[in-house]
């Protein structure tokens, strides 16, 4: 039975091995509805990212374009170096094989994927309580940027999601303030960080 | 390149064990409460979509569970990679022509969930026949993550069909096979909206009864029998038996059909290339082994 063949010219193939590094059968790889519009697909993309942009802004009070707090129910607070979890600045392990992709950073340089640490918001779980922790900014850290970099964490990107679960830092915490020289020229180096963010 | 470097440090994948305490009573029934948190809308093609028939999801199943093949992907992958693409098609319109986008991308994120090395976008682009490109597909990632509230991990059939192994009194070897058999069922429910509606722990046990009875362990070993079976694997996922017995049944059928698609796309392609012919004799489609 479970030599049946599920899918039509796909052999069976015992999953125990480790992926193979050819490339793709030609018979695979096929376009399945016609041709896609990319200039279109772009333009929705793009929308739909400025949506969830929007949505983040509404939901932190905080301007993740210009890395400024808004006004709003969360106060933001810079952090000291150090004194977050060593996690949020180690470079990445897995350069190479993670960061195939990095050709997109681009994205990842301007605007959006530009995190920001969200002092502020280490002790606040994010639907439930939003007790004003301390004031101020997190402006620029630069010197954070540059731990930060490298980090294969999803910024904060929660935004619309309501999982308090990981009630602070986990996905929201890192950092990398402004758009500074010293950010362009890290960014090579990151690694999974495609845009997520936005 | 990059290529040889992933090729080189790629010669075994590691698994954990499976985890013991994980196993046990308390997992399952917070599995069978969490599972439903994470089921798409039964009826989207109905209200969500416009352009998108049922029939096209079956296309772009089939080249996914293609692709999870040929990429040697976990067996769960494909299964969440349908969970994320029906669960955004209950919430958005789609355009058809970018249904194989989403689809790629479905794959893209549960690949990450459940692999140590995951599949690659530019990979996943190449078996669009280079239709889509790797920026496109991360962007797509980052709506489809955004729209299933990032709740990724949600349940398959493979999880579930774990804990029922577990509690079956079963030799290491019988579950192997019977495991075997019932993943190839859980991938083949995963491409027919028939099973839509029905949640992971009921596709689980089908796939489970059906894998069993598909084997003939019944009749040598009580416990499989299917009556014991099936009162014994619905009283597990709560549900009741004719349900569950309804489920396999829809499971047989669905494999039988799909076998004598395979038998005619055998025939009609044995007359194609010969390419094709060398491919095919490697892998027939074994009906000899199915029993129904």
């Amino acid at each position: 039975m479970s030599n049946v063949r599920i899918s039509n010219g796909s052999p069976t193939l015992e999953r125990m091995e480790a992926r193979q590094s050819e490339y793709p059968k030609p018979s695979a790889c096929r376009n399945l509805f016609g041709p896609v519009n990319h200039e279109e697909l772009n333009r929705d993309l793009k929308k739909h990212r400025q949506e969830m942009e929007e949505a983040c802004q509404r939901k932190w009070n905080f301007d993740f374009q210009n890395h400024k707090p808004l006004e709003g129910r969360y106060e933001w607070q810079a952090v000291e170096k150090g004194s977050s979890p060593d996690f949020y600045f180690r470079p990445p392990r897995l350069l190479k094989a993670v960061c195939k992709s990095a050709g997109r950073q681009s994205l990842d340089v301007n605007g959006n994927c530009q995190t920001v640490v969200f002092v502020g918001s280490q002790g606040i779980s994010e639907d439930t309580h939003c007790v004003g922790q301390k004031t101020d900014v997190s402006e620029n850290q630069t010197d954070f940027a540059e731990q930060c970099t490298g980090q294969r964490k999803r910024p904060a990107t929660d935004d619309s999601s309501p999982q308090n679960k990981r009630a602070n830092t986990t996905e929201e915490g890192v950092s990398k303030a402004s758009p500074s020289a010293n950010s362009v020229e890290q960014t090579p180096k990151k690694s999974t960080p495609r845009r997520h963010q936005t | 390149m990059e290529h040889q470097l992933l090729c080189c440090e790629v010669e075994t994948i590691r698994r954990a064990y499976h985890d013991a305490n994980l196993l046990n009573d308390r997992v399952l029934q917070t599995m069978l409460k969490a599972e439903e948190t994470c089921s798409p809308s039964v009826s989207y093609f109905k209200c969500v979509q416009k352009e998108i028939l049922p029939y096209m999801r079956k296309i772009v199943a089939t080249w996914m569970l293609e692709v999870c093949e040929e990429q040697k992907c976990e067996e769960e992958v494909f299964p969440l990679a349908m969970n994320y693409l029906d669960r955004f098609l209950s919430f958005e319109p789609l355009k058809k022509s970018r249904l194989q986008l989403l689809g790629a991308t479905c794959m893209f994120v549960a690949s990450k969930m459940k692999e140590t090395i995951p599949l690659t976008a530019e990979k996943l682009c190449i078996y669009t026949d280079n239709s889509i490109r790797p920026d496109e597909l991360l962007q797509m990632e980052l709506l489809l993550v955004n729209k299933l509230k990032w709740n990724l991990a949600a349940m398959t059939p493979h999880d579930f069909i774990e804990h029922f192994l577990t509690k079956m009194p079963l030799a290491e070897d019988t579950k192997q096979i019977i495991r075997k058999h019932a993943q190839t069922f859980v991938a083949l429910c995963a491409t027919d909206i028939k099973f839509i509606s029905n949640p992971p722990s009921m596709i689980a046990a089908g796939s489970v009864v059906a894998a069993v009875q598909g084997l003939h362990l019944g009749n040598t070993n009580t416990f499989l029998s299917y009556q014991c079976l099936t009162h014994f694997l619905s009283q597990v996922i709560k549900c009741d038996p004719d349900c569950l017995r309804a489920c396999q049944e829809q499971i047989e059928s669905l494999l039988e059909s799909s076998l004598r698609q395979a038998q005619q796309h055998n025939v009609s392609s044995e007359t194609k290339t010969v390419e094709d012919e060398a491919d095919l004799s490697c892998t027939p489609t074994d009906v000899r082994d199915v029993n129904i």
